[in-house]
């Protein structure tokens, strides 16, 4: 059985559309500002809420105008299923007093009682876990359309967690560079459609072609120096799929740990050829919505032939060389491979291909 | 839906911890801490690291430790092969209460050592350190309680080959009793999956 994914939105700094995000990828824009937060510099990719009319909560505004946006684009009867990632959901309801705290709460706010829905709250590995328990559930016959969506905002919480572990850059990050000095945290809700049905999608979609997880078993808050676990994910992806990927959107946050365990794993892959980006540093690390938003822009890419660059690479900057790119190319793409890496472990790794 | 077994089960009850529906320690603490302390001290001992933890990584580390043990699921089978999944209602909430009080005072009081606590998948990595579990993993949030979340994933992982046999579990912090671990898999004894829904609800409440 073919599943097949489209219908894909993203509102992040860079725009209110898949589209717009990614033409503002492909013109070199970056939605990382600088901010001051107790007389200290942050480099953030911040969502401008002013622009948006919404009561009550801004995250669940985000959620559901990403969802609205993608069913649009769809022509479904029958039931949905939702599997919905974030890192931290409405983390700052802590402050507040609600009826009832926890991600799935605050899920089921947006979609009501009705749909069945899972909640994927598994650190930074979030999105493209939740795109593989979709691909999971469809090929089951558990579901028919699935709607997967990651979201998470920046909030005190975490800029005040992240700046603990020495892990921000003051700057606009450089992944995979020399002189990178860490992440910086991004916001934002990327939304697509799963389905085995190619003909609900009113535009061609991408066939996914399987996903992957494994853990490092080597440390909670780092990665394997050998990218064990990563290595295993893109193993079993590559595997399942039989075809070597055009380019690789790659988890690349901008800190040395993460981004040498990376290039490590792809130099002992044997794809350290393949071109390799990071989308972190036109959105930053947007936490449980990364694997959605950066699988969607990879997506625009195969549908506009174009392999997104690394904004700001200059100097490569990992033991092993791999191909790391500053600017997109225009080339004809077939396939990508997307991986993510995150706290507690854990990899992910999943296959998309051009129809 | 396949043919698969609950091999093996553990539950956390007020009065004990249960290992396949019987009574296999005494626990007369009030708090879930207290609990999850006194059966480190009585049957695991050997990984200091969990006195460094935060509750919920404890209730996690207890109980996918003691199903490894008691088990010895990974002597049979490859660590990869092993999927590793856990669920609860309110995430890592305590921990995520503790940075949240730190960091009213100024973001310098934020401790990095509680901030790696406050995802609720971090417990599972200590497990899949100690027992060399590099398999699928996930933590899912849910309402409450739900077994058929728990049978529908121990189906879906096993009937789509991303496992040959799963761990997995309820870990909520907040609440100190029912707690509970299900080693899952398409072989050996146990109790057929068929009408698991009602067997993993009897479990969790040691009837």
């Amino acid at each position: 059985m073919k599943v097949f994914v489209g219908a894909e939105n993203i509102i992040s700094p860079l725009g209110n559309t898949a589209e717009e995000s990614f033409n503002n990828v492909i013109n070199n824009k970056s939605g990382v500002k600088e901010h001051w937060i107790s007389k200290q510099k942050y480099a953030l990719a911040r969502i401008n809420r002013e622009e948006y009319s919404y009561t009550g909560s801004f995250w669940q505004h985000l959620l559901r105008s990403s969802i609205t946006d993608s069913l649009k684009k769809v022509n479904v009867s029958g039931d949905i299923t939702y599997v919905v990632s974030s890192a931290k959901g409405e983390i700052d309801n802590i402050n507040k007093s609600v009826d009832k705290f926890g991600l799935s709460h605050s899920v089921g706010a947006v979609l009501g009682a009705n749909p069945k829905y899972f909640c994927v709250s598994n650190a930074c590995i979030s999105g493209l876990l939740a795109i593989n328990l979709a691909y999971d559930l469809i090929r089951a016959e558990k579901a028919n359309t699935v709607v997967v969506a990651g979201i998470d905002l920046i909030s005190d919480f975490v800029i005040a967690g992240f700046r603990s572990l020495y892990a921000l850059d003051d700057e606009r990050c450089k992944p995979f560079d020399q002189r990178r000095k860490g992440l910086n945290l991004g916001e934002g809700v990327g939304t697509c459609v799963l389905s085995s049905d190619e003909s609900i999608f009113k535009e061609t979609p991408i066939e996914f072609l399987g996903g992957f997880s494994n853990n490092d078993a080597n440390h909670i808050s780092g990665p394997s120096r050998t990218g064990e676990g990563l290595k295993k994910a893109v193993n079993r992806a590559l595997s399942a799929s039989s075809i070597t990927p055009d380019f690789i959107s790659a988890h690349g946050t901008g800190t040395n740990y993460n981004d040498g365990m990376e290039a490590e794993a792809f130099y002992s892959l044997g794809l350290n050829s393949i071109p390799i980006n990071s989308l972190k540093p036109n959105f930053g690390h947007t936490l449980g919505a990364a694997g959605t938003i950066e699988t969607i822009i990879s997506m625009q890419g195969l549908r506009n032939n174009v392999i997104p660059g690394t904004l700001g690479f200059k100097y490569a900057g990992t033991e092993k060389e791999i191909n790391v790119h500053q600017d997109s190319r225009n080339v004809e793409t077939e396939s990508f491979l997307k991986t993510c890496s995150g706290f507690g472990g854990g990899n992910a790794a999943g296959i998309f291909r051009k129809l | 839906m396949n043919e698969s077994y609950i091999n093996y089960s553990l539950s956390i009850a007020k009065d004990g911890l249960y290992c396949n529906g019987s009574k296999e320690v005494d626990l007369q603490q009030e708090g879930l801490i207290e609990k999850l302390d006194s059966i480190y001290d009585s049957q695991i001992k050997d990984y200091p690291k969990y006195y460094r933890m935060d509750g919920m990584a404890k209730l996690v580390f207890i109980l996918g430790d003691l199903i490894c043990a008691r088990t010895k699921i990974c002597d049979d089978i490859d660590g990869s092969d092993l999927a590793f999944v856990m669920l609860n209602a309110t995430g890592s909430f305590p921990s995520d209460s503790i940075h949240n009080n730190l960091i009213m005072d100024g973001f310098e009081r934020a401790s990095p050592s509680n901030f790696v606590y406050t995802l609720p998948n971090v417990g599972m990595g200590e497990v899949c350190i100690k027992w060399k579990i590099t398999g699928e993993g996930l933590f899912l949030i849910e309402d409450e309680f739900s077994a058929n979340c728990i049978c529908e994933i121990a189906d879906l992982f096993l009937s789509q080959g991303k496992c040959k046999a799963i761990v997995i579990g309820w870990a909520e912090p907040t609440e100190n009793e029912g707690n509970c671990i299900f080693l899952i898999s398409n072989k050996g004894k146990g109790i057929n999956l068929l009408n698991t829904e009602k067997n993993i609800l009897k479990i969790r409440k040691n009837e």
